[in-house]
């Protein structure tokens, strides 16, 4: 209204708001004696009456069939859909992935225990050791970490908020494995060997349509070598269960570098699936039977955690 | 606002009625709840992901979702809920589009649905009336071409006619929000359209008659 409004900026809003008729009595006279001086808003003005009045006559189109529902589709929820979206099942999961970690933990513990039970120092005994086993699933953007240290202490080392995107998030510092192995207190007293397994694409167990592919690259970048060897302060007797997530490389391949025997190969899915490899070196026979645990458990763990993430991911619908 | 086809009513006479019986588990009144409703909760899927399956897809899951919910409904109005759970249907379908694109490049994009074309009453001559038609498929074309939450906006607003208010409720968001995802909205949908060279009125203007 006032009589330099021909220097106001053009009210985009106000001419796409009136274009509707739904500009409130008070800005609508402004408006139109804005426009009555500035030939671009009237030309504006126009084009938007068009384009918003097609949107009004744009007729429905009839719907293809009845989408009443059928006593099935109203009775049984369909398990993905409806039990994916329950709460309890959320809490479950993760109450299942602790359980997981703790039995994942306490087994490393025996493993550890029996050697420093048998040699102390760690470098005579003949059990192998697998002192730091370092899980890291990394779903889509998520990136959860969990180390087992070797003090059983494996609720504290559920390291991620499960489901939490944010505090998750922090977690991607994860992936190098001697970070993690530095973390396990007890881990002097037997030898060492940092073993990350990577899941990469958390794609177990959950259906491929909620998983964005992640960038396989992502989690490989700061994968450990296998000079993780050579750093290990371990005796050579050492068991050391190492997956070095390195996308190029088949579980079979790694299997076969390994020697292991077939029950780790019944792994390959996890391994196959998280597009790292498994490299497993048994040193001995009794050890076997406790890596073979510890592989199992640790796939249990992935699969749960990535339930987990799944379910976490379809329950934040609020109707 | 003026009314448009899809705005006739926004929900049958006897709806609370209705409701309360769908809650205590009885099947036939939701169907009739249902019937009454999928015009819209069709169409608004129809064009936030263009025609194909898809659509279909997320209108039946909606109605589900809707059934199964129906206790989390707690007053208010009715369609705005239920045209919140069929918007949520088309978003969980369009981040599955984004996480797997090939799927969106293969699936049609505003395509069929000009079978249950209405020509336009009144006295338009032919040639309007193809101009007409042009512009309506460059629209629909553009719709598609917004941002999900404008389009959105646009569709519950110029195109299913709720008015502000029930546009709010429905995508849970303030007035405000929803009045500058309009107005941003229908700026945009003016842009694309000139950009792709549509016969706006403006367009006539610096060159004169150009057709």
């Amino acid at each position: 209204m006032s009589p330099f409004s021909f220097l106001r900026r053009h009210p985009r809003g106000d001419l796409a708001q009136h274009a509707g008729g739904n500009l409130p009595e008070a800005r609508r006279s402004e408006l139109e004696s804005h426009v009555a001086s500035c030939g671009a808003c009237r030309a504006e003005l126009e084009d938007l009456r068009r384009v918003v009045a097609t949107l009004q006559t744009l007729p429905p189109a009839a719907v293809p069939r009845s989408f009443t529902l059928t006593p099935e589709q109203a009775a049984a929820p369909s398990p993905a859909a409806s039990l994916a979206r329950s709460p309890a099942l959320g809490y479950g999961m993760r109450m299942a992935s602790a359980g997981l970690a703790v039995a994942l933990a306490v087994v490393v513990v025996a493993d550890l225990g029996g050697n420093s039970g048998n040699g102390g120092g760690g470098g005579d005994d003949d059990a192998g050791t697998l002192t730091a086993l370092d899980l890291t699933a990394a779903a889509g953007r998520n990136q959860y970490s969990v180390a087992d240290g070797a003090d059983g202490a494996a609720e504290q080392d559920i390291r991620s908020a499960l489901g939490d995107d944010d505090s998750a998030s922090a977690l991607e510092t994860g992936v190098p494995a001697p970070a993690d192995a530095t973390a396990a207190p007890t881990a002097a007293s037997g030898g060492t060997a940092g073993g990350p397994i990577s899941g990469g694409s958390a794609g177990i167990g959950v259906p491929p349509d909620v998983t964005p592919a992640p960038d396989p690259g992502i989690a490989v970048t700061d994968a450990p070598t296998p000079d993780v060897f050579a750093e290990s302060p371990a005796p050579t007797d050492t068991l050391a269960a190492v997956a070095a997530p390195e996308a190029g490389e088949t579980d079979d391949e790694a299997a076969q570098d390994a020697g292991t025997d077939a029950n780790v190969t019944g792994d390959e899915e996890l391994a196959a699936a998280d597009g790292s490899e498994a490299l497993v070196a048994p040193s001995d026979d009794d050890s076997d039977t406790l890596l073979i645990v510890e592989i199992a458990l640790a796939a249990a763990l992935a699969l749960a955690i990535a339930a987990t993430i799944y379910i976490s991911r379809r329950a934040r619908r609020p109707y | 606002m003026e009314t448009t086809p899809h705005a006739s009513a926004s929900a049958p006479p006897d709806e609370a009625a209705l409701l309360d019986r769908a809650r205590s588990g009885d099947l036939a009144a939701f169907n009739q709840i249902v019937e009454f409703h999928q015009v819209a909760v069709y169409n608004l899927c129809l064009r936030m992901m263009g025609a194909g399956q898809s659509a279909e897809d997320a209108a039946q899951e909606a109605f589900i979702n809707a059934y199964r919910h129906l206790d989390k409904f707690r007053g208010g109005i009715f369609r705005a809920w239920l045209l919140r759970i069929a918007s949520n249907a088309c978003y969980d379908e369009l981040r599955r589009r984004k996480a797997r694109p090939a799927v969106s490049l293969d699936e049609p994009r505003g395509g069929d649905d000009e079978r249950s074309y209405d020509p336009p009453s009144g006295e338009a001559t032919l040639d309007e009336r193809a101009e007409q038609m042009e512009l309506r498929a460059a629209i629909e074309a553009a719709l598609l071409r917004l941002p999900d939450d404008q389009r959105l906006a646009i569709i519950l607003c110029d195109v299913q006619g709720l008015d502000y208010a029930e546009i709010a409720e429905a995508t849970r968001t303030s007035l405000g929000t929803v009045k500058s995802r309009i107005n941003r909205g229908r700026a945009r949908l003016r842009a694309i359209l000139l950009e792709s060279g549509e016969l706006l009125p403006s367009r006539y203007r610096p060159t004169g008659e150009n057709t």
